[in-house]
């Protein structure tokens, strides 16, 4: 006790002031200054986010700058006809209907999104597995960006043969899925499945600041071969009589 | 009057230590409060710049996004036709050409006299045909030309049934390769 009383209070007194203003400033370092500079960094890359945004913005002004409007409206029009943006089931059944015809082959059937033409083995296999499919999922398994059909010919090889070459040339895109042709006395039955695209515009996300595509010469490439191609799915319009006076005769 | 000094020596250096320490103390503590103020001040002027950065930004991006959505129409006809031209792009890579198979099957059959009972094509361009055959030099001569054909290949015989003064009646699976139409690959290159 003796000791204590001895002791010099007045020199703690004479540092206490620097020492806590020393202490509160070490105190800043982790209290205050870590989280803003967490913040300022936060900050920084939002703003970094915003000037790409801006960039990627003035870039694409630029670009539609350079688009000819009514070009690629005419273009657009021509690939409708290529890839549609919904089904046309009418034109399209009328069409292959079309190029049958002018192959010389006879259509006996013609049916809407049927299942493949299935082999031996594949009709074994889907029997054992039918009973757990419902309907619900089947119809799940319909493609979404493509018309299906089946389509029964009949007519000779040379023929058939001509039929998938101008099947090839059609402007309106079409694929062949599976074949199956079968003899019967002179003439040949074909069973075949056959698929075309059609395709409706797509965007997500931000819209306004997605850099537009590029039409490449690659694409122009292609359009310009699948422009030359035969429009099969046209419509064709009767014209009627002109130049009568009246209209109900 | 001469000067006296009362203090003893030791006693003046141990006060001259004392106020030495209190001042380094002090000195420490004023440039401790220099060195946070300069921080601040350095913060404080990082986020006006950020800020102000940030306005202009903002403001300049609505400017563009108004001059975007002007020339909306444009943008969603070039989208649709480059969407387009991709998805007839992918169709044709991928299209397998039948015509062409046809057209050399009709050929080898022709060429060895046999006859076309069945032909199946599947997933892939898997190739089924199945058919009848006069004599078997006929039948070798078809299985070679198979063999060299550019447009088939893996060609396997999976049955030949032969009964006496009746044509031979064979089964062959093989694979057409080709892909894509012959148009639309020299159109790419």
């Amino acid at each position: 006790m003796g000791k204590l009383d001895n002791f010099d209070f007045s020199k703690i007194k004479a540092y206490a002031i620097p020492l806590a203003i020393i202490l509160a400033v070490v105190l800043l370092v982790p209290i205050f200054f870590v989280p803003q500079i967490t913040r300022f960094r936060e900050m920084n890359l939002e703003l970094k986010k915003s000037q790409q945004r801006l960039a990627i913005l003035k870039q694409k002004i630029v670009d539609l700058g350079k688009i000819n409007e009514n070009e690629e409206s005419l273009q657009l029009l021509e690939a409708e006809k290529i890839v549609p943006s919904d089904k046309k089931v009418p034109y399209l059944l009328m069409g292959v209907n079309r190029i049958a015809n002018e192959a010389g082959l006879f259509v006996s059937e013609m049916e809407l999104n049927p299942g493949k033409v299935a082999t031996e083995s594949a009709k074994a296999a889907t029997a054992s597995a039918s009973k757990s499919v419902t309907e619900g999922s089947q119809a799940n398994k319909l493609p979404k960006d493509k018309v299906v059909f089946r389509l029964q010919l009949k007519g000779d090889l040379q023929k058939f043969k001509n039929f998938l070459a101008t099947l090839e040339k059609s402007k309106r895109l079409l694929g062949i899925d599976s074949i199956k042709a079968e003899v019967n006395g002179d003439t040949y039955t074909y069973n075949l499945n056959i698929y075309t695209p059609f395709k409706t515009l797509e965007s997500s996300g931000d819209i306004v600041a997605e850099p537009l595509p590029v039409f490449t010469s690659r694409h122009q490439s292609i359009f310009n071969m699948l422009a030359g191609f035969t429009d099969y799915m046209e419509e064709v319009i009767n014209e009627g009589t002109t130049g009568n006076k009246d209209p109900f005769k | 009057m001469a000067d006296i000094n009362l203090v003893p020596e030791v006693a003046r250096k141990e006060i001259k230590k004392t106020v030495s320490r209190q001042q380094t103390a002090n000195k420490a503590a004023l440039i401790a409060i220099l060195v946070a103020g300069l921080i601040l001040t350095a913060f404080f002027l990082y986020w006006l710049f950020i800020v102000a950065s940030s306005k202009l930004v903002s403001m300049d991006t609505e400017r563009s996004e108004g001059k975007v959505l002007e020339q909306s129409r444009k943008e969603i006809t070039h989208r649709a036709l480059v969407q387009k031209i991709d998805e007839a792009s992918k169709f044709l890579s991928l299209v397998k050409p039948y015509s062409i198979s046809f057209d050399e099957l009709m050929i080898l059959l022709n060429d060895s006299k046999s006859t076309l009972k069945i032909a199946e094509v599947g997933d892939e361009g898997k190739f089924k045909i199945n058919g009848t055959i006069h004599n078997s030099s006929d039948f070798e001569s078809l299985v070679e030309a198979l063999s060299e054909s550019e447009s088939f290949s893996d060609s396997v015989l999976v049955t030949l049934d032969g009964v006496k003064d009746k044509p031979y009646a064979f089964d062959i699976e093989m694979k057409f390769l080709k892909k894509g139409l012959p148009e639309a690959t020299s159109s790419a290159n």
